[in-house]
């Protein structure tokens, strides 16, 4: 009999649901591409139903559900923080405690309930691996190595912050673990939201806003020097204490304590709809200092209690490409591989796999690159499909009856300047767009950064854009040397490619700093020379390599932007019809979507009989 | 879809005549009479003012020369005109719940900035307005960001220069009520609406209006020395320039009418317009924030209650309420 696991990691944020049968990752998926709820956090039914229904999976052919983190360790650590702030926090206690004792307490039951609403049994069996478990195992079983060091890194679990442990065959041994209050990635957040984001979506954002600091500039070192003496102290293995003077979080509403960081930093918090000056990129840019040192310290650690050379990592903070990046050129350890969804939602695919290797104990194949399948784990539609859309909204389209044509018609497109919207294939896992549900242009274009960020995307002009190169071109066009295919690394552009900064720089306001054109693709070139790059294997992603050969031949770059395919705040597309609406609603001037070309400029008002759709929720 | 004054000469008349237009190069001139379009980076002016003989006009056009309302001082890009709409929610809610690919005319846009929010999709909406100065301020947000699906034309409400049926929606937010006949501009807006198309308006109300009318007479006694008695006036998350262009267009328009719910519900009879909903919601207990799914209309009861709430409670502008239809066929 198979074993048949579903994953699933839910009310938090980013809840998601990971089918793995005989250990085989078949399939993963986000529920806010479904729900088109950022982030959501509700339970993933409508992920459930569409992993199973792609897999042919009936419900009652699911042996085992495994949820990713322990609920009672959680209400714990809860109960134990109010208990030691009391009576502060009493505002944030009251709000709380309602919801657990209600619905989270119980969690087995309520997870129950939900799924027997989409047809599974009552009684099928739950199991709960802690959170950072979970993460570990996300990171571990996938990667290509039989051994390797294991950190996990995230705001918090249960209990832990951060874990290092190491992996062999089909197990894992814990062998440190650090603990709330004192969090990485709770740090982060902090900076995030006294930079004027939201915490959990902004830490992007606070990350690309970086590079506009001068890292030279005296106020940036004493930025650090500030954090670094004031609001946490870092232990030569990576461990730290944050200083619960400056931070609200544990049983606030709020991260920061505002008065204290005022008179540190001579710096208000900023409102999410001001400005962005100087000062807020200056405490951005030492954040991510900080966090790199810390990260190199905590990586150090890991190789000498492992002695590995290898090194997996998992957990939100995992998603900090720029420390990454630093942390590959460090050679700490020879080999590194992160999990691409390393947030929330892949602790649903770490659950289902804890499941299946250590609760089942069965053995575990090791694959290369790995076992993710290019993160390429969400659904797919049929041609079918997209006809039908197509067809019922009146528009006009062409079908691409060959592949190849489709792939030179897209570069085409993107060499002409154009915007091109490529939906193809099964949806990504995790918060990146891989080339499958992507917005793609010109890298070459210095300009194409600020249409997409106001025209497409709807954001922040400062917010980067990321290249996407053919595998084997990476080296020429990036300081590289291994691939890098899920965009999570941040490494140099190549210096013959770069175009020195002129004497006044510095003294330029930040969006002319923007747009000064710094290298040969300056699209996707930061403020620093460097590129989150996506490397793409042709055997792996077929259809997206496929369009970067064919602009290479029309170029002879072979390099183009990958954004993902959606607009601020709003999920990535995940159906046909929300690629339309995408791009309906955005300047995008061409979509592929599947094997159809829709082309905005060819398409005419509504026919009247159109009018009923006023109303429809998009 | 290509959106430029040529790909429009299909709906668009003689102000003046609504003979059919003449398009040679540069200049668009009436077939029948003397009237023509001068155009002005794109702005299509039908330069009104002179044939204008209802003064109460002349003078409201004269204010918003004078005073283009809203400005565009703090929106630098798409974005954070974008971010603006968000925070206000009405325009991001209509933004959200239209169809794509539809013409829609802004009647009264101002200085267009739902004009070109709503064209940020792919629509084509035209911004119309009186005032030029208003009518510039958008036009030059839309050229700077290069947005092709919106457009500005000068127009009187009471001469329209489209067709019948042109519009798909028809938005007339704030404006009726600065008119010398509401009911007369609204019957014009109506036929200018494709056969169930929708129109949306935003009108003073005569209860919810009363606090701001008491408020015009004590500025009027002391000058704007009382400005405290405003709650807008009191905020300190907007800016002087804004407060005082607040306080012009409330306090010193020179002209403005404010309506019942029971008007407006004549009126949509009338012009055989079917009411889908309101903001304020006309009955009790309707939740639904779908502004084009029907409403319960309510009762003349409800209707009354919920005017008399309107006084106590503080909706946006002071008064205002809003009412989506939607043409009969």
């Amino acid at each position: 009999m198979k074993n048949v696991i579903l994953g699933i990691s839910a009310y938090y944020h980013d809840s998601a649901a990971a089918l793995v049968i005989d250990g085989d990752i078949v399939a993963a998926a986000q529920e806010e591409r479904f729900s088109r709820k950022k982030n959501d956090s509700n339970f993933p039914s409508k992920a459930i139903v569409s992993i199973l229904k792609y897999a042919h999976i009936k419900p009652e052919e699911v042996n085992l559900i495994s949820f990713y983190e322990k609920n009672f360790l959680k209400f714990e650590r809860l109960l134990e923080t109010y208990h030691s702030f009391a009576p502060i926090g009493l505002e944030s206690f009251l709000k709380s405690m309602p919801v657990w004792i209600k619905e989270k307490l119980f969690m087995k039951k309520l997870i129950r309930d939900e799924l027997s609403t989409i047809g599974f049994d009552k009684n099928i069996k739950i199991i709960f691996p802690e959170h950072h478990l979970s993460h570990s195992a996300s990171a571990f079983y996938p990667s290509p190595f039989q051994e390797s060091a294991i950190i996990t890194l995230d705001g918090v679990g249960e209990w832990d912050t951060a874990s290092i442990s190491s992996g062999n065959g089909h197990k894992i041994k814990l062998l440190r673990t650090m603990e709330f209050p004192h969090s990485v990635g709770l740090l982060y957040s902090a900076f995030t939201y006294y930079c004027g984001f939201k915490v959990n979506e902004g830490e992007y954002k606070l990350m690309g806003l970086a590079p506009y600091s001068n890292p030279n500039s005296k106020s940036v070192n004493e930025i650090i020097n500030k954090i670094e003496t004031e609001l946490v102290k870092i232990h030569n293995d990576g461990s730290i204490v944050i200083n619960l003077d400056y931070f609200n979080f544990p049983v606030g509403l709020t991260m920061t304590k505002d008065s204290s960081w005022e008179k540190l930093f001579a710096l208000k918090r900023r409102k999410s709809d001001s400005a962005l000056t100087q000062e807020y990129a200056d405490l951005a840019f030492a954040v991510q200092k900080v966090t790199e040192k810390i990260f190199l310290a905590m990586a150090q650690t890991a190789k000498d209690l492992t002695g590995s050379t290898n090194l997996v990592l998992a957990g939100g903070v995992a998603l900090n490409s720029v420390a990454n990046g630093i942390l590959l050129k460090s050679n700490i350890f020879e080999n590194i591989w992160i999990q691409p969804a390393s947030g929330d939602a892949g602790g649903s695919l770490g659950a289902a796999l804890t499941a299946y290797h250590i609760y089942l104990d069965k053995h575990r194949i090791v694959e290369q690159p790995d076992k993710m399948k290019g993160s390429l784990l969400g659904i797919e539609y049929e041609n079918s499909d997209v006809e039908n859309v197509l067809q019922r909204w009146e528009y006009q389209y062409h079908h691409i009856t060959s592949k190849d044509e489709l792939y030179k018609l897209a570069a085409r497109y993107i060499a002409d300047g154009k915007v091109v919207g490529y939906f193809q294939g099964r949806m990504e896992f995790g918060p990146r767009a891989l080339g499958c549900r992507s917005f793609l242009a010109d890298s070459r274009i210095a300009e194409m950064q600020s249409k997409l960020n106001l025209k497409i995307k709807f954001r922040e002009g400062f917010r980067p854009f990321a290249p996407a190169v053919m595998e084997e071109h990476a080296q020429s066009w990036f300081d590289i040397e291994v691939p890098s295919p899920y965009m999570l690394n941040v490494i140099p552009v190549k210096e013959d490619l770069c175009n020195p900064l002129p004497e006044d720089y510095y003294n330029m306001g930040l969006m002319e700093r923007l747009y000064f054109k710094r290298s040969k693709i300056p699209a996707v070139t930061h403020l620093d020379y460097s590129a989150r790059i996506q490397t793409v294997n042709k055997d792996v992603n077929p259809h997206f390599y496929g369009v970067l050969k064919s602009f290479y031949e029309i170029t002879g770059c072979p390099v183009i932007i990958n954004t993902s395919f959606n607009v601020r705040d709003e999920p990535i597309v995940s159906s046909p019809d929300d690629a339309l609406n995408c791009f309906m609603k955005t300047d995008t001037d061409i979509l592929f979507l599947n094997d159809y070309l829709i082309i905005k400029s060819e398409q005419s008002i509504i026919s009247d009989e159109h009018l009923s759709d006023f109303g429809r929720e998009k | 879809m290509k959106f430029d004054i040529q790909s429009i000469s299909d709906i668009l008349i003689c102000p003046k005549c609504s003979s059919n237009l003449l398009f040679q190069n540069e200049s668009i001139s009436c077939n029948n009479c003397t009237f023509h379009f001068t155009i002005d980076e794109g702005i299509l002016l039908s330069n009104p003012e002179n044939s204008i003989t209802d003064n109460r006009i002349l003078k409201e056009k004269e204010f918003y020369e004078e005073n283009p309302f809203p400005n565009y001082d703090e929106l630098e890009s798409p974005f954070s005109l974008i971010s603006k709409a968000e925070r206000a929610n009405f325009p991001k809610q209509i933004n959200d719940l239209l169809p794509f690919r539809i013409r829609i005319l802004e009647a009264g846009c101002g200085t267009g900035q739902l004009t070109n929010y709503l064209s940020f999709s792919e629509r084509q909406v035209i911004g119309t307005d009186l005032s030029v100065n208003s009518l510039k301020l958008g036009n030059e947000f839309k050229n700077k960001h290069s947005l092709d699906r919106s457009m500005f034309i000068q127009m009187n409400i009471f001469e329209p220069c489209f067709c019948d049926e042109s519009f798909h929606l028809v938005i007339s937010n704030g404006v009726l009520h600065h008119t010398p006949n509401p009911e007369l501009a609204f019957q014009i807006l109506t036929k200018l609406l494709k056969k169930h198309g929708y129109i949306i308006i935003g009108l003073y109300n005569k209860y919810g209006r009363l606090s701001t009318h008491i408020r015009r007479i004590i500025y009027n006694l002391t000058g704007s020395r009382l400005d405290f008695l405003d709650p807008h006036l009191r905020r300190k998350d907007i800016s002087e320039i804004k407060k005082q262009m607040w306080f012009m267009d409330q306090y010193k328009n020179p002209h403005e009418s404010s309506h019942t719910f029971e008007e407006v519900i004549k009126w949509f009879e009338s012009n055989n317009i079917d009411f889908v909903s309101a903001i304020p919601e006309f009955d009790f207990g309707t939740t639904n924030k779908n502004i084009f799914a029907k409403q319960n209309i309510g009762t003349e009861l409800s209707r009354k209650l919920k005017q008399l709430l309107m006084v106590f409670k503080r909706y946006n502008e002071g008064g205002f309420f809003v009412v989506i239809g939607r043409k009969r066929a």
